[in-house]
């Protein structure tokens, strides 16, 4: 049988604040297959954000199991689930979170720097990541001088530097104006289409979900369509 | 990750926030600049305390009549030679005087003792020419290196075996006595107490026929040991009480070295307590960092940074003002340290030291920057940073990745 990329079995996610309990996921359950490319939907609050840091092991569930490329992050220590997330996982985000004070270049090469890949090598896989985004011609510009959109495809340069198996954005538009928007998800698409990276996308945006062979609705912390 | 690299990142934290970095390194530069100036200049003064007592004899005392006081006669010098501790007395005579010798006319110490205990009061004295001073050589003086060959004028050399008159005024009346050149000494150095290159040295005999006292103006006393000499001044205090002043250049020594220590102690108070500041600084400024920096350490953690990454980037940084601090603290302290032994030079020497003899102890020492404290002080900057960065270090590394991710 072959080993799902993300596995979630009845997973909860508790969050305490104080005294009061808040429940973000109440027992979602998904697998999704490696290669996949998954559009993930539903109203705020429904618990779409806590999914994808399970699914990238940002976080621990309360309950229930996950896998993550068959491995289950509450047997594993900080190091290892770090370790993970470096080799398996590539984030994107609504907000692009890039390191202001580093270059577009030193953005993208920090998981390699993490990982010890010397000088030469981590400054050719950058390029080579920024190019393949078509940001080839930009790599010395720090955040602030670029457009949302290419800070956007910065941040992808960086999830995909290390060779990640999956690739989980959150809102990766939600900042984008619509041509941008529309850059970016081809971009993503195409990573997914080329590369045969799993593609796990958190959208409000029903055009940002349009090319994915599968739309999985939350809604109040449990998948009510798509599984 | 390579330590280069965590340097690097590290670096590039403290330059995004430099007027603060910049602060906290003046901090840290502060403290180890107070420290190097401290410990290079009590041991430079230390050292030259050790050489003042090796050059003048720690063994040695002189004892001179309170205004008033007693008379010196020889019954004083036999009884004194009797004490116990005691290996040696002598009468003992210092004076300016004016010396001529053809054209050359100057003010110079004139010095009588027994010619014997001149060799034990200054052991390291040698002679240059000449035969050694007797006890019975009324009519001959030993020069003094620099009497003999004034470094200001060559030509104004005094040879051995010329005549030399001294002048000394005595109750407006001028007194002229003649005296031949029978040895000259070779340079000794400078010494605090007995300037022996700028003065005359005579026998007890030839002082007595020029100044034709019959009571001396001071008694030199050698002891045994070094440990004698404290109880020689009790049975002195006993025997003479007020009436007489002494002089040991190893309780002066001992009382500058207390002085000194009280002063370092004080230095080191005030040391300690701009590092401990320099430290908060630190703290503090991490700290803030920290908070800042909040979502940046949720886009690590993303990435693949585990907490002890995380960790060890913040203590770099922390580390890095130290490093930085510390160096500049050497620099400055190692300047700042030169230009103070001047100037607590001059200080001490207008507090401690003008003696009876009309001497003063001249105070000139230099500081000490060894290679080891200059280790020590940079191991203890870095030691501060690392130190002070541990808490905010942790509190970074304990963020809960998810929650700095939602952070603004
Ligand atoms: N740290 C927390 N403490 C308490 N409650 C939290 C915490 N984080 C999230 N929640 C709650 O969990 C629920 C799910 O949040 P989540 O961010 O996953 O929603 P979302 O579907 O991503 O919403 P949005 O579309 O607005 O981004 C929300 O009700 C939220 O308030
Ligand atoms: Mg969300």
């Amino acid at each position: 049988m072959e080993i799902p990329a993300i596995k979630f079995d009845n997973v909860w996610k508790i969050y305490r604040m104080g005294a009061v309990e808040v429940p973000a996921l109440k027992g979602l359950s998904i697998e999704i297959r490696r290669g996949e490319h998954v559009a993930v939907m539903g109203p705020s609050g429904s618990g779409k954000s806590t999914f994808l840091h399970l699914a990238g092991a940002l976080d621990k569930p309360t309950k229930g199991r996950i896998l993550i490329e068959g491995r289950d992050p509450n047997k594993l220590s900080d190091g290892e689930l770090s370790m993970l997330r470096n080799k398996y996982i590539g984030f994107v985000f609504q907000t692009f979170n890039l390191i202001p004070r580093l270059t577009a270049l030193q953005n993208v090469m920090l998981p390699l720097i993490l990982r010890g890949v010397d000088g030469v090598e981590r400054v050719k896989r950058a390029k080579e990541a920024l190019e393949r985004v078509g940001l080839g011609h930009r790599i010395n510009h720090r955040p602030t001088e670029m457009s949302g959109g290419e800070q956007q495809r910065v941040a992808m340069a960086r999830a995909i530097v290390t060779d990640p198996k999956i690739i989980l954005a959150d809102e990766p538009t939600g900042n984008l104006d619509s041509a941008s928007a529309a850059e970016i998800v081809n971009l993503l698409t195409t990573l997914n289409r080329d590369l045969g990276i799993t593609l796990v996308v958190v959208t409000h945006n029903p055009e940002a979900a349009a090319p994915a062979r599968r739309i999985v609705r939350i809604r109040d912390g449990v998948v009510y369509e798509g599984n | 990750m390579k330590l280069l690299d965590i340097l690097w990142y590290a670096f590039k934290g403290l330059r995004d926030r430099k007027t603060r970095s910049v602060l906290t390194i003046l901090g840290i530069a502060i403290g180890i600049t107070a420290v190097i100036t401290l410990v290079s200049n009590t041991s430079g003064f230390d050292n030259f305390l050790t050489e003042v007592l090796s050059r003048i004899g720690s063994n040695n005392l002189w004892i001179i009549p309170t205004e008033g006081g007693v008379k010196f006669t020889d019954t004083d010098v036999v009884m004194l030679s009797r004490l116990p501790g005691v290996r040696a007395t002598a009468p003992f005579y210092f004076q300016r005087v004016l010396l001529k010798a053809g054209s050359i006319e100057k003010y110079v110490n004139f010095l009588a003792t027994d010619p014997r205990v001149i060799k034990l009061i200054l052991p390291d004295l040698n002679l240059k020419e000449g035969e050694p001073l007797q006890p019975s050589d009324v009519a001959l003086v030993a020069l003094g290196h620099k009497v003999a060959n004034p470094p200001e004028d060559p030509n104004k050399q005094i040879r051995l075996y010329s005549s030399v008159s001294i002048l000394i005024q005595q109750s407006s009346i001028l007194k002229t006595r003649s005296f031949m050149v029978g040895a000259i000494y070779d340079e000794f150095g400078s010494t605090p107490y007995l300037d022996v290159d700028n003065s005359i040295l005579a026998s007890v005999e030839a002082a007595r026929s020029l100044l034709g006292s019959k009571h001396y103006p001071a008694i030199v006393i050698v002891a045994e040991s070094p440990e004698a000499v404290e109880p020689l001044i009790e049975m002195l205090r006993d025997m003479y009480g007020d009436r007489i002043e002494i002089i040991s250049p190893l309780t002066i020594v001992r009382n500058v070295r207390a002085i000194i220590s009280n002063f370092s102690i004080f230095m080191f108070v005030v040391a300690s307590v701009s590092l401990v500041v320099a430290g908060i600084g630190i703290m503090n400024t991490m700290m803030m960092s920290v908070m800042e920096r909040t979502r940046e350490i949720g886009i690590l953690r993303a990435i693949g940074f585990s907490q002890r990454d995380v960790a060890t980037i913040f203590l770099a940084e922390a580390a890095l003002i130290g490093v930085i601090g510390g160096l500049l603290g050497i620099l400055l302290g190692a300047s700042a340290s030169l230009t103070l032994g001047d100037v607590f030079g001059r200080m001490f020497q207008v507090g401690e030291t003008s003696t009876r003899m009309g001497q003063v102890i001249q105070i000139s020492y230099t500081p000490v920057i060894s290679l080891n404290l200059i280790i020590e002080s940079f191991l203890f900057a870095i030691f501060v940073g690392v130190f002070s960065g541990l808490y905010p270090a942790m509190k970074a590394s304990r963020m809960d990745p998810v929650q700095a991710l939602r952070a603004e």
